[in-house]
């Protein structure tokens, strides 16, 4: 009993912890390097307040983990599409610009997020695709 | 090796290379601010037009093409502009166009490496 306990204890803190990294990756990391990247003072627009992104992410994460790992492998793609979702907003699609020195720039980075969108879908359906078969033959 | 982390990898390295050219563009931007020097004059033709040349010089590595330069209505295609290169393009306006056009009717558009499209217009 304690021992099963403690089991699903620690699946609920590997699950935060994988939502505290997709939370780094999509709404830290990623955006940081497209202000970072293009060398212009970009505004992003985060379409909701970065806690409850937090929030959803650990939620997702934890539901991945305590779960059995056929069906925990939606989750983790719900997550990569939330965290495409939330890049692809605060981006405004890809297309930043910024003030400089009398100028307005702009710049279309769309193409780069289109490749981390799909990519992530992607990464996310065959995962949960190749989980859900190892779960179907251990049936 | 899971499929996932193959596509994980060639994720990676197609970003990496989508971001090289935008990445190098942008350092040597920092590095030397007149990368790109754009030049306009105003010559008289005769009473009723003038002429805006505007002097376009690239000394970047990173190419950049479909280069064209819009003022007010009118758009004038520049073409590719690589390392050296230096281009003067002339637009005839009449006296009056020439008297309303603003800053930031005047823009020029290009592509990184026919990748990144970027627009830099004048505020004002």
């Amino acid at each position: 009993m304690a021992k099963d306990l403690a089991k699903r204890i620690s699946r609920g803190v590997i699950g935060v912890a994988m939502g505290l990294v997709y939370y780094a990756l999509y709404v830290a990391a990623l955006p940081a390097m497209f202000q970072s990247i293009a060398g212009l003072p970009v505004e992003l627009r985060p379409p909701v307040d970065p806690s409850i992104a937090l929030a959803l992410f650990i939620a997702l994460g934890v539901a991945e983990s305590i779960v059995p790992a056929a069906v925990g492998a939606t989750f983790g793609l719900l997550s990569k599409a939330l965290g495409s979702l939330y890049l692809y907003c605060a981006t405004n699609g890809g297309v930043v610009s910024a003030a400089v020195a009398g100028y307005r720039v702009t710049i279309d980075m769309s193409i780069l997020i289109y490749v981390i969108v799909a990519g992530s879908v992607i990464v996310g359906v065959v995962d949960a695709s190749t989980q859900a078969c190892e779960g179907a033959s251990k049936v | 090796m899971r499929p996932s982390a193959v596509l994980v990898l060639a994720m990676g390295f197609a970003i990496v290379a989508l971001l090289l050219p935008l990445l190098v563009f942008a350092i040597e931007a920092k590095q030397n601010p007149a990368l790109l020097g754009i030049q306009i004059n105003v010559v008289a033709l005769n009473r009723s037009h003038v002429a805006l040349s505007v002097t376009l010089s690239y000394v970047g590595t990173i190419p950049l093409t479909d280069a064209r330069l819009m003022a007010g209505n009118r758009s004038i295609d520049v073409g590719d502009l690589r390392e050296g290169t230096t281009r003067t393009v002339t637009i005839p306006l009449s006296v009056s166009e020439a008297l309303n056009l603003r800053p930031s009717d005047v823009s020029l558009r290009f592509k990184i490496m026919g990748i990144y499209g970027v627009e830099v217009r004048a505020i004002g």
